[in-house]
């Protein structure tokens, strides 16, 4: 079901996340690599964004751990931060500076080279050139999004984590981010987002399903992969349980 | 170490041009400050013979307020969209993003003494002899206020009642600082002790070194814990 | 540890608790002779100095905890040095406000005013100022990992920071040091009843401690049962 062999990929072992009393996450395990899009779906509370979390190394898990490959090899931690991108609800954007400014500071703080390139063309590849040099808290909620897949493009992140991107993006705009997540994925980027929507599910190449902070679905993506995994989820009962399919 | 140090500069940088944009630090601080010196004037200048015993005081309680003050302003804008996390997450040492943080507190907090000692210089009569004492105190004291104040405050960025915890957990350790601030502000402006300015200098300067490593290393365990 | 064991421990040092402290009270009272210029209210000296003694080296416990507690990664070790955080802590602050009240009593009679900045004193003050910073942190950081990780990077800093207090509050009458606490035992019962009374407050901080993070201990359990139970819930 696809694995770190070439290129940059991802590996969780048992990720048991708990707040106070509960297990928001438990046991949650599996493996992705390079070029993959993984979509991870579940009803709300189910663990989605706690689990993009414990990837990115935003949160730390109480049990178990994550660990980035690269062509077989772990990467240390400060190797799997140059490589890893997450893009959180909160957008990881700066308010008051503009997007170009939040681009140029992201880049000198990731030490990327040719900065001065790949910034203009990554304010083109999201389609900002006109509206880049504003503070990006003038901007709406779907440009503010392009942004900061642009901060993923300009740090050139080879994993990339997104929580619900499609929030308050428009038709268009959602069409784009599906674009532009596939553009990635064949470069090699492994890409993996929380998601809601079924068009999103059918489009990715593998589906992860969580129910109440389990995994309970790993299969892959499509048509059948997207129709299995809304059954599992408005079940609402443990169905089939780990395992790729 | 030069990543590092380019680092440094970027986050700097960043902070640098987010206050000079929205200038809300700059009000807030300022303001604060001045109203104070007002009201330590009102308070204090019914008797004006002895500014000389209560006008460092003075200074070094406007210093900390103002400081504290500057601190919780300082984290509202990385709480806004995560973005001290944007920073921990990318492959930059936390100690170096805490640098970056506690300087740029420390250069503002400095250019806003400037202001307020100006003010109480003058509204209080005070004639500063020593003027690399008093320069020097001020200085080193603010440094000691900013590396212990950004700690807790990026710590306590989400935390209820911040605004009340913050003093309450740096001002015990803080104390220290006071107490030799305005020993040395007071030697300065000719205060008649028997006491050696230098030493509480080098006090300072210690003080200082001692809490910029302890506050740079315990910064990135604290905060991944 | 079983609980038979922590029982045993617990009531050990509860016996010689008490049994030490009602040998220095007697010690206090029936050996130690009246002090010439304060009469009967020197005696609340020995109580007050213990007091204090034992309120740093619960700091000291309490920072050494913190130490551990961000630098290892095993749950365990980690529940169990925030357990001894958290009953140093309560223990010091109870221990400063007994020296706090007993520094004041004595002052009163030796020097004429309940308050003077007197080094000690002061660094008294300060320390359970440090110990009520600590216990609102962890009430009011977060319950969870990062708002204890919060309270023992304090603790950590307090170490130093008592330190540079120490310093600073020595100097600040002037140059010289006023020691004030020296002297007047000489006599030898005076001395008995000192060190009795020493280490009767020791043990009983020992074992207000030992006890406090027994039950940190017990609340951890329960915890861990609740999660057990969460754990087991949506298996079939």
């Amino acid at each position: 079901m696809g694995g770190p062999e070439h290129g940059i990929g991802l590996v969780a072992e048992r990720l048991t996340r708990i707040i106070g009393r509960r297990h928001v996450l438990r046991d949650v395990s599996f493996r992705a690599g390079a070029g993959e899009v993984v979509a991870i779906v579940g009803r709300n509370g189910a663990g989605k964004s706690t689990l993009l979390s414990l990837l990115s190394g935003r949160q730390s898990p109480d049990r178990g751990g994550v660990r980035v490959e690269s062509d077989g090899r772990v990467l240390s931690p400060r190797e799997s931060a140059t490589v890893v991108g997450f893009l959180p609800h909160d957008l990881f954007l700066y308010p008051d500076l503009t997007a170009r400014e939040n681009l140029a500071f992201f880049a000198s703080l990731y030490g990327v080279r040719h900065a001065d390139e790949r910034i203009p063309l990554a304010i083109d590849a999201i389609g900002l050139p006109r509206d880049a040099d504003r503070p990006v808290r003038t901007l709406s909620r779907g440009m503010q999004q392009r942004a900061a897949i642009g901060r993923l493009m300009v740090i050139g992140a080879r994993v990339w984590l997104l929580d619900e991107p499609t929030t308050g993006l428009d038709e268009p705009g959602r069409a784009w981010l599906a674009a532009t997540l596939d553009a990635a994925a064949r470069r090699g980027v492994l890409v993996a987002t929380a998601s809601h929507y079924r068009a999103e599910v059918e489009a990715a190449t593998r589906v992860l399903v969580l129910d109440a902070g389990r995994l309970v679905l790993d299969v892959a993506g499509g048509a059948d992969g997207a129709t299995r995994a809304f059954e599992v989820i408005e079940g609402g009962i443990v169905a089939a349980r780990g395992g790729a399919a | 170490m030069t990543a590092g140090l380019r680092q440094f500069g970027a986050v700097l940088a960043k902070d640098a041009r987010i206050e000079f944009r929205t200038r809300d630090i700059v009000y807030t601080m300022a303001l604060f400050s001045i109203l104070l010196v007002f009201v330590f004037a009102f308070a204090f200048l019914s008797d004006p013979s002895r500014t000389r015993d209560y006008g460092p005081g003075i200074v070094w309680v406007t210093l900390l307020f103002s400081a504290t003050v500057g601190q919780n302003r300082l984290f509202d804008r990385e709480r806004e969209n995560g973005c001290l996390w944007s920073m921990l997450l990318a492959p930059v040492p936390a100690g170096v993003v805490f640098a970056a943080k506690a300087t740029g507190h420390f250069l503002f907090t400095v250019a806003m003494a400037a202001v307020t000692v100006a003010l109480i210089v003058v509204f209080f009569d005070l004639r500063v002899l020593d003027v690399g004492g008093f320069v020097g105190s001020l200085l080193l004291g603010t440094a000691g206020m900013s590396l212990v104040g950004t700690l807790f405050s990026a710590m306590l960025m989400n935390a209820r009642m911040k605004e009340v915890l913050l003093p309450l957990v740096t001002f015990p350790v803080l104390v220290p600082v006071v107490i030799a601030g305005v020993k040395v502000t007071a030697l300065s402006v000719g205060a008649p002790l028997q006491e050696d300015a230098g030493a509480w200098l080098r006090f300072l300067l210690g003080f200082d070194m001692i809490f910029g490593a302890v506050t740079v290393l315990l910064f990135g365990r604290m905060i991944r814990s | 540890m079983g609980r038979g064991w922590t029982r045993w421990i617990g009531a050990a040092l509860a016996v010689a608790a008490l049994v030490t402290m009602l040998a220095a009270l007697y010690a206090i009272f029936f050996v130690a002779p009246l002090e010439m210029t304060m009469g009967i209210a020197q005696k609340i000296f020995y109580i007050h100095v213990g007091s204090a003694m034992n309120m740093l080296l619960a700091f000291g416990v309490c920072a050494l905890a913190g130490a551990t507690f961000l630098a290892v990664r095993a749950p365990r070790a980690r529940a169990m040095a925030d357990a001894i955080g958290v009953a140093t802590a309560e223990v010091g602050v109870t221990l400063g406000a007994i020296v706090l009240v007993t520094g004041p009593l004595w002052a009163r009679k030796a020097w004429g005013t309940w308050w003077t900045w007197e080094p000690r004193l002061t660094l008294s003050l300060m320390v359970f100022l440090l110990f009520l910073a600590y216990l609102a942190l962890r009430a009011f950081a977060g319950s969870d990992r990062f708002g204890r990780g919060v309270a023992a990077g304090l603790s950590i800093m307090g170490i130093p920071a008592i330190y540079f207090i120490h310093f600073a509050v020595e100097r600040w009458g002037g140059a010289h040091p006023q020691v004030v606490y020296k002297g007047g035992l000489t006599v030898p019962g005076m001395k008995l009843a000192f060190w009795l009374s020493v280490l009767a407050v020791s043990l009983v901080t020992a074992a207000l401690a030992y006890q406090r993070a027994v039950i940190e201990t017990q609340r951890q359990a329960i915890d861990a049962l609740f999660l057990e139970l969460d754990r087991r819930e949506g298996l079939p």
